[in-house]
């Protein structure tokens, strides 16, 4: 008896042991998750010069044809379903932006704002308490908190305020503070000063992070939606330059005396003239 | 096939390459595809600079009188990565160069090819990447 | 008697040796040492530690002759004939950037991050940003860039940056001290204390000066609890003139701060 119970406790145990595929599924073994380096301190390790793939996400987010100074086009777009929840009033807006390419901020030497600052080169250096985002447009940058410091009150940015945290090997930062003047791309895609966008940096490969974003902004969208392209190592020996803006000569000219066919305060002579 | 997939890629990767370093300014906005120029002329001055590199070229029209074009190309970064330096094109320099003009029809336009006095073509952008 | 004399100059040549060297500290009341003797703690890989927010509190911006030794800057005479017949209008008024020595000693605030062969200099003026390779790699060769081309090496406790390929149209402060396409300079940055650096930069151009000379001032650490960079931009305003928005809000626990709830409403918006 009591042999026979054992027998039944260890068969027990031994077969508790052994996986059991779900039903249904193939026995072919998973391929086990990347597991990066890691800091000093035990981060994953993200740092480097990365160069992201988004098919011409500057020129628009949305699947859109190539063309004469619009890059090569891109079938997908960077945005999950191909398509934009705009409120109607503000799909009307976005239409009548792409007619006024010159109320373009980047054409003004501003700083693109986060997502847009993501569709172009940046390094990432990594510290106990902040990860730093080096951009090479502009000498943009942002510092993201990882102390669990709260964002600041009374504060709007062009590049927001970024607070993260780690989900296992994956960087959440959630960006607020954003003010309401930077572009999504040079499709007439903008958003208000409630734009909220949780970003998560997932290192896949040794050269690659895959970067996804969650964009919510309630007063511009119906509901929140996905943004992602894959960030790839840079090789070797390229090298982050200074990329100025207003250093070109040319260019400071339009910028101090006003584009001649532009009214120099932009933004309130178009609302002026919407109060008409 | 595959060799052909290896051509893709790279065309491809030179493609992405070509992205323009800063999504600066709509050029589709400023330059018209229909008004393609090509002057010939000595350069006045190399501006390699950001956001835009700028090639003023001293051209002499048909009625004897010279005229300064300037030629908006890559930024300082770009044309860099691509070998130019400070002094790659020089005041007094004869070259010939091509591109789209300005919309609004004064003498600026969009630089894509500058062919040096040795015949070396020189590649400031292409018809998708003005860079 | 004369073993007793013996005894007592020994006494005496033990107490004089004691006394010889016995450290300052024990000699005062207990001091921490300061100054370029001043030993700093150690990043991970081993470097001084110069990682913080820093601010300089002098006129430099106005005239960095003020700041400089001797208190006077070695002009060959044309080039001062030639800065007086040059462009009376401050780059920076443009929004261009300040160039070195100049980003260091503009009224705001900057970050120093170091990593395993970098040194990362973040300014919150501009947003502007130098990122040091520590490996003596080669300057770039034929581009000037405003902020110039730095590479860094260690000295002992000093970090050395050496930084050429400057854009001769950058002045040094808005007195318009200028340069030419020649300078060069090289900074050294020293921890002197807890909450200071000593920098010092020596300043080079055979087409400007007669001979190379030095400006010097602390560095003084940001101490203000939850104190952090904001954005700085500079742009068009209101007649096409150059402003420079800084957004900060109010101190953490300020009763202004706590009031306000984000995001702003703003009636009036743009």
């Amino acid at each position: 008896m009591k042999v026979g119970l054992l027998g039944l406790i260890v068969t027990a145990s031994l077969l508790a042991l052994v996986p059991v595929p779900a039903s249904g599924q193939s026995a072919a073994p998973k391929a086990p998750p990347y597991n990066p380096p890691r800091t000093e301190d035990g981060q994953p390790n993200l740092e480097g010069v990365w160069q992201p793939r988004t098919s011409g996400a500057a020129f628009s987010i949305l699947p859109h044809p190539g063309g004469f100074f619009l890059g090569g086009g891109s079938e997908t777009g960077v945005v999950e379903g191909g398509t934009l929840p705009l409120q109607p009033w503000a799909a009307a807006k976005a239409k009548e932006l792409t007619q006024h390419m010159e109320l373009d901020p980047t054409g003004h030497c501003h700083y693109e704002g986060i997502p847009h600052a993501n569709y172009f080169p940046f390094q990432i250096f990594q510290t106990p308490k902040y990860i730093a985002v080096l951009y090479e447009n502009m000498h943009a940058r942002r510092i993201i908190y990882m102390d669990g410091s709260p964002h600041p009150r009374d504060y709007l940015a062009w590049m927001g305020d970024s607070r993260g945290h780690w989900e296992g090997n994956t960087l959440v930062v959630d960006v607020t503070n954003n003010n309401d003047k930077s572009v999504f791309d040079m499709a007439g895609h903008f958003h208000s000063d409630v734009l909220h966008v949780v970003e998560r940096f997932t290192p896949v490969d040794k050269d690659t992070i895959n970067w996804e974003a969650t964009i919510d902004d309630p007063k511009v969208f119906t509901k929140p939606w996905k943004m992602k392209f894959p960030l790839k190592r840079a090789p070797q020996d390229f090298e982050m330059l200074e990329s100025g803006c207003f250093e070109g000569e040319r260019d400071a000219e339009h910028l101090v005396e006003g584009l001649a066919t532009v009214p120099k305060d932009h933004y309130t002579e178009k609302e002026k003239e919407k109060e008409k | 096939m595959r060799l052909a997939l290896a051509i893709l890629v790279t065309v491809v990767g030179l493609c992405l390459a070509e992205m323009p370093a800063m999504a600066h300014h709509s050029f589709a906005a400023e330059y018209d595809r229909d008004k393609p120029v090509k002057v010939t002329g000595t350069i006045s001055k190399f501006d390699l600079t950001n956001p835009h590199s700028w090639i003023y070229v001293e051209v002499k029209g048909a009625d004897g009188k010279t005229a300064t074009w300037g030629f908006e190309t890559a930024s300082l970064i770009a044309m860099f990565r691509r070998g130019f330096k400070k002094d790659t094109l020089k005041a007094g320099m004869l070259v010939t160069i091509e591109g789209f003009q300005a919309k609004d029809g004064t003498h600026t336009a969009n630089g894509q090819k500058l062919t040096l006095p040795d015949g070396k073509l020189m590649i400031l952008g292409s018809e998708e990447s003005p860079g | 008697m004369a073993k007793e004399l013996k005894s007592a100059f020994l006494l005496v040549a033990i107490v004089a040796a004691l006394l010889a060297t016995s450290s300052p500290a024990s000699a005062q009341a207990i001091r921490p040492k300061l100054g370029p003797s001043y030993v700093a703690p150690r990043t991970p890989d081993g470097k001084p530690d110069l990682q913080g927010i820093w601010e300089t509190r002098n006129a430099a911006a106005f005239d960095v002759s003020e700041v400089a030794e001797g208190h006077e800057i070695p002009y060959l005479p044309e080039a001062l004939d030639r800065e007086q017949k040059g462009p009376r209008v401050d780059p920076i008024a443009h929004c261009k950037m300040p160039g070195v020595p100049r980003i260091t000693y503009m009224p705001f605030p900057f970050q120093i991050m170091q990593r395993p062969g970098y040194v990362v200099f973040m300014y919150e003026y501009l947003h502007d940003q130098r990122i040091i390779q520590t490996n003596s790699r080669p300057h770039i060769d034929g581009i000037d860039l405003w902020l110039g081309d730095s590479v860094g090496h260690w000295e002992g406790n000093t970090l050395v940056v050496d930084v050429t390929n400057l854009d001769e149209r950058s002045w040094l402060d808005s007195a318009r001290h200028t340069h030419s396409d020649a300078l060069h300079v090289v900074e050294r940055y020293t921890r002197t204390g807890p909450n200071t650096i000593n920098y010092e930069a020596t300043i080079e151009d055979p087409k400007t000066y007669t001979r190379p000379w030095k400006i010097s001032m602390p560095l003084y650490r940001n101490t203000e609890p939850g104190f952090e960079l904001r954005e700085q931009e500079c742009t068009e305003g209101d007649n096409g003139r150059p402003i420079h928005p800084l957004y900060r809000p109010a101190p953490k626990g300020d009763p202004l701060e706590l009031t306000r709830e984000y995001p702003v409403k703003k009636e009036t918006s743009k």
